[in-house]
């Protein structure tokens, strides 16, 4: 047997462990008729090729696989940590939160997010806010509504309570947020407005 | 419209090999040296058939004990019906009018040339 041969079993032989269906090994048993190396090289050439083929279902279970992986890491169910968004999110509701996608989309006025924000003593905490004003805003409060660039808006979350804030301009590649719950709700009034690096993630439900 | 299954020239070479001794059982090196196919064209052929039930496979015991055993390959009845079908409906495909024999179509080049350049004759 020549060189040829013994590099085309070894080849065939990684390319085939491990596989159930029986075209694999019925390429290999022909190599023996094959003569000449460049003959011997097409052959196992396409051996490779019916290898390949063979493992067209364990090519599509690795390739879920992947898919439910990355769902899994884009997409998560977290708890609700504070009342911060009563009554919109309660404490302990779940909340469906994406991970990665708002990486690639941005995050926009109106969003609810999941963000780290400094607890003022050197800690962090997580909380869960409304994107209120985005980088070049410039948010006030006037008779207990929210103005952002002098607009009123119209917050229905709110459920009418009052909000009192101090006037800012929120810095580009920051956002500020506030909770729906105006009233106990530590957010961008208490620790100002947060750099996009410490968004978490964005509630999708 | 999808695509009639097992009508690729490829596939017709695999048939015509298989019907020349439709009873026989075949070794895929000589299908491959027959058809001028490589393994890599072949054996998916071979695999497409076997599993519409064209093709039945047997293992062949190996001949001298170290030998691998080998795989032969011989078209079912449904198999070798299908096989004839295809071949003669490729064969009418390529040629239209059967009727007239192959001969009589042939032109030869410098007529062809005449009949190009009808105006370089006068």
């Amino acid at each position: 047997m020549s060189a040829a041969h013994r590099l085309a079993r070894r080849v065939l032989s990684v390319a085939l462990a491990g596989s159930r269906s029986p075209w694999g090994a019925a390429v290999v048993a022909e190599l023996d008729q094959v003569t000449g190396t460049w003959a011997v090289l097409r052959w196992t050439a396409g051996g490779l090729r019916v290898a390949w083929r063979e493992r067209r279902g364990v090519r599509l279970t690795t390739a879920a696989a992947l898919v439910a992986a990355v769902a899994l890491a884009t997409f998560t169910v977290r708890p609700i940590p504070s009342g911060a968004m009563a009554p919109t999110l309660g404490i302990g509701d779940h909340a469906l939160v994406d991970r990665l996608t708002f990486r690639l989309t941005g995050i926009d006025r109106g969003d609810v997010i999941v963000l780290r924000a400094p607890t003022g003593t050197g800690d962090w905490f997580t909380t869960v806010d409304r994107v209120i004003g985005v980088g070049g805003d410039t948010i006030s409060c006037t008779g207990g509504r929210v103005h952002r660039n002098g607009t009123p808006l119209e917050e229905p979350y709110t459920h009418g309570t009052t909000t009192d804030c101090s006037p800012v301009t929120v810095p580009a590649g920051t956002f500020y947020v506030l909770g729906d719950n105006r009233d106990s709700a530590r957010d961008s009034r208490h620790y100002g407005p947060q750099p996009a690096a410490n968004v978490d993630g964005r509630v999708i439900l | 419209m999808p695509r009639l299954p097992h009508t690729s020239p490829q596939t017709l070479h695999v048939f015509e090999a298989l019907l020349a001794a439709p009873d026989a059982w075949r070794y895929g090196y000589d299908l491959s040296r027959e058809t001028g196919l490589a393994s890599g064209s072949l054996y998916p052929i071979l695999m497409r058939l076997a599993e519409g039930a064209l093709l039945e496979t047997r293992w062949e015991p190996a001949e001298q004990p170290g030998r691998p055993p080998r795989h032969l390959y011989r078209l079912t009845p449904t198999g070798a019906e299908l096989a004839r079908a295809r071949l003669a409906r490729a064969a009418a495909v390529s040629s239209p009018t059967p009727a007239v024999p192959p001969t009589a179509a042939v032109v030869t080049p410098s007529a062809a040339v005449v009949r190009l350049r009808p105006q370089a004759a006068s």
